[in-house]
């Protein structure tokens, strides 16, 4: 039987949170384990049962019970098969915690109304010996409300699952030695390498954007090179720049697609124009803006940037690299 | 003898098995990512909570804080420095590369420290010096405090292609007080299609004032007919002497049609107006001129209206074919004076009509019951195209005679 309680949209306010009980907890703590939604008895999270008690939502949530900031929720009567009690009884010798990191806060109650903040699960006593199930179960609530560390906005490369890519790289289609000036395209965001921009702090406005390193770097192999940033003869030759290189590299983030995080959407985003970088004029390129009307506790994941290089005439053959940076900025 | 050891090494198996099942407590926590805010927040502006924001004359000095977090699952070493601002495509605000040397705002800040290393789920309070120069000119001033994850160079297997790297920003919106003037100015509104199932409306605002203003921006899109589509747009700042460009999407409409999009922007102009705080002053409205598009609709509607118009097509020529009909049975059909056992269906056979259509002009009921001397209306004598022939040829043949 599916929980009754859902977890509540990401579009609370950042750092809020949330508990369910499913048979997955893709994102959050197992706190402890049930056997049944209702009528059941209790597990620890070693134990075998399929309902999860999962919470989720703020930052630093772990289930130490030896933390700092930790608050016992329940007691077990033992590791599997087990009866309940309130976290303030102690005839149990198995607890149940939730901790955040120091300078959080973190509390629970136990009540017959409904929960200010999270509903752990539901009992069928008020102190002890209980049976377990969701919050729909029993009129009796097991409550938590918590602030963990302060939330964060960061922008990084993220695989199909969500998981960091250690090297970040965006190839670009190969080019053979032309006797014409040549444009090249890659992809900024893939399936397997999308851009992510995850806001958990409670402000929603910020800029991404794409720069090189330095406005002078040049694509580098060794000796050969040629440039990113020269807008000259339609960026296939070198002009007046410090450099002696022609070349220009042009985003186009307005074909790119936002995918939000579930339960998540795109109102107030905006994606940038197609923007050539132009060496002086043009030295960082917006990827997407999100205004204040944007959700906060959101990620979403921005692919399908089209990369379009002009390769100089007679370019020498070889594997060049540049180092761009992307950056969110808060504003 | 041989039994109990297989007993016993079975027992031993089983009792492996069942210590590996009961594995230790597992501690699970919940991870983040690496960044920044305000370790100081002004009480009752809640963009404070995101970007710096002071007031400063111009030879002063101001301490802040800027709080480095690190919620990641592990210890980073984060490298935390000042740059200028710069302006990215679209007048988004954007902040100068590392290696770049500092040459404006960003030489106002000074940090008490500019690499930390934290353990993970923790944070630090990093002090810094704002100093404002001495002739410093009067509205908005921005730089930036950047951090970013301290790496080694790559080094081993060479890479190739655009190798990236990240880091996260916070504005830091300085105003040196004076003459301040918020202006904006629509500078532009365009409707392009990005693909076949959405177009893209760029709205561009100009920033002709001395600071940058917050200006909540709706695009309007209305059919022909007068429905709404949900509007789009937000909350954006717009910067000191730029021209922000922000491009809205749009689906394309389900049943297409003409409509007309346009958008508006709201500001407050006052002079008491800063960031994040209004000064309650009614709003500046802007609203730009009204572009009428044609969408096409998608096959599934165009043929759900292709069957709509068709048949309200032929439901208006049946009735006007009713019409005719009505007319010409008031003009052409005569009276009739019905006998003693007029049966509808022989009176129809007669002549020559349908017993239902003489019954409805009638207004006969079942069960078609007509007394005898009722008088109807029967159809007019069908003309013997035949007889008449003969009869014209005859009288030619007598007038040539």
């Amino acid at each position: 039987m599916l929980a009754v309680l859902i977890i509540t949209a990401f579009q609370a306010n950042a750092g809020t949170l949330t508990c369910a009980v499913a048979t997955t907890c893709s994102s959050g703590v197992v706190l402890f384990k049930m056997q049944n939604t209702s009528n059941s008895h209790a597990g620890t999270t070693s134990s075998s049962y399929t309902q999860l008690v999962c919470c989720s939502g703020v930052i630093g949530l772990g289930t130490d019970c030896g933390a700092a900031d930790k608050v016992k929720v329940i007691g077990l009567s033992a590791t599997d098969n087990a009866h309940i009690e309130i976290g303030t009884q102690t005839n149990y010798a198995n607890s149940a915690c939730l901790s955040v990191p120091s300078g959080g806060s973190i509390s629970a109650s136990f009540q017959a109304s409904a929960c200010p903040e999270a509903t752990v699960a539901s009992m069928s006593t008020t102190t002890t010996n209980a049976h377990v199930g969701n919050g729909a179960a029993y009129v009796n609530q097991i409550c938590a409300s918590a602030t963990g560390a302060s939330g964060t906005l960061t922008a990084d490369i993220v695989d199909g699952s969500g998981n960091s890519v250690g090297s970040p790289t965006v190839s670009m289609t190969s080019a053979s030695v032309g006797f014409s000036c040549q444009t090249k395209t890659g992809t900024f965001g893939t399936s397997t390498q999308k851009i992510r921009v995850d806001n958990s702090t409670a402000n929603p406005a910020w800029t991404l954007s794409v720069a090189a390193s330095a406005t002078t770097d040049l694509w580098n192999d060794g000796t050969p090179k040629y440039d990113f940033n020269d807008a000259t003869g339609s960026g296939c030759t070198d002009g007046a720049d410090a450099d002696s290189y022609g070349g220009q590299m042009t985003p186009d983030p307005s074909v790119g697609t936002i995918t939000p995080k579930s339960g998540c959407n795109n109102t107030g985003l905006s994606l940038g124009s197609a923007t050539a970088f132009s060496e002086g004029t043009v030295n960082s390129v917006t990827i997407a803006t999100a205004g204040a009307s944007a959700g906060t506790s959101c990620y979403w994941d921005i692919t399908g940037i089209t990369m379009s290089q002009k390769i100089p005439v007679e370019q020498v053959p070889g594997s060049y690299s540049i180092n761009y940076v992307v950056s969110v900025v808060a504003n | 003898m041989k039994t109990f050891r297989w007993i016993f090494i079975f027992g031993f198996i089983i009792a492996l098995g069942a210590a590996q099942i009961k594995a230790p407590l597992v501690l699970a926590t919940e991870y983040g990512g690496l960044g920044g805010r305000p370790a100081h927040p002004i009480p009752g502006n809640n963009r404070s909570d995101s970007i710096f924001i002071h007031n400063i004359v111009p030879g002063q000095s101001i301490e802040d804080a800027v709080k480095v977090i690190n919620n990641s699952a592990e210890d980073k070493t984060l490298l935390v420095y000042a740059a200028d601002s710069v302006v990215s495509s679209g007048g988004a605000f954007a902040c100068a590369q590392l290696a770049e040397a500092k040459k404006d705002v960003g030489t106002w800040i000074t940090l008490s420290k500019q690499e930390v290393t934290l353990a993970s789920l923790t944070s630090e309070d990093i002090p810094f010096t704002i100093q404002a120069p001495v002739n410093a000119d009067v509205g908005e001033h921005n730089a930036c405090i950047l951090i970013q994850e301290k790496k080694a160079p790559a080094t081993g297997e060479a890479q190739n292609g655009i190798i990236l790297s990240f880091r996260t920003g916070i504005r830091v919106a300085l105003t040196v007080p004076g003459e301040i003037v918020r202006r904006l100015e629509i500078a532009g509104f365009l409707l392009s299609k990005k693909n076949s199932s959405i177009y893209i409306l760029k709205s561009s605002l100009k920033n002709t004032g001395n600071v940058s203003i917050d200006a909540d921006m709706k695009v309007t899109v209305a059919s022909f007919f007068g429905p709404i589509l949900p509007s789009l747009g937000g909350q954006y700042p717009i910067l000191r002497g730029q021209t922000t460009d922000l491009n809205f999407e749009l689906p394309a409409p389900y049943w297409g049609g003409w409509y007309k999009a346009s958008f508006t922007a709201s500001y407050d102009a006052s002079q008491n107006a800063a960031i994040g705080q209004n000064s309650g002053a009614p709003l500046t409205v802007l609203k730009s001129d009204g572009i009428w598009f044609f969408v096409y609709p998608s096959t599934q509607a165009l043929m759900i209206e292709g069957g709509v118009i068709l048949i309200l097509l032929l439901l208006v020529i049946w009735l006007i074919w009713k019409l005719l009909r009505r007319r010409k049975i008031k003009k052409t059909w005569r009276e009739y004076t019905c006998e003693k056992g007029a049966n509808i269906k022989q009176l129809a056979d007669s002549f020559k009509c349908s017993w239902k259509l003489l019954a409805k002009v009638n207004k006969i009921k079942a069960p078609y019951i007509i007394a005898a001397g009722t008088k109807i209306k029967i159809p007019p004598k069908p003309v013997d195209k035949v007889a008449n022939k003969k009869k014209a040829e005859a009288e030619k043949n007598k007038n040539s005679k």
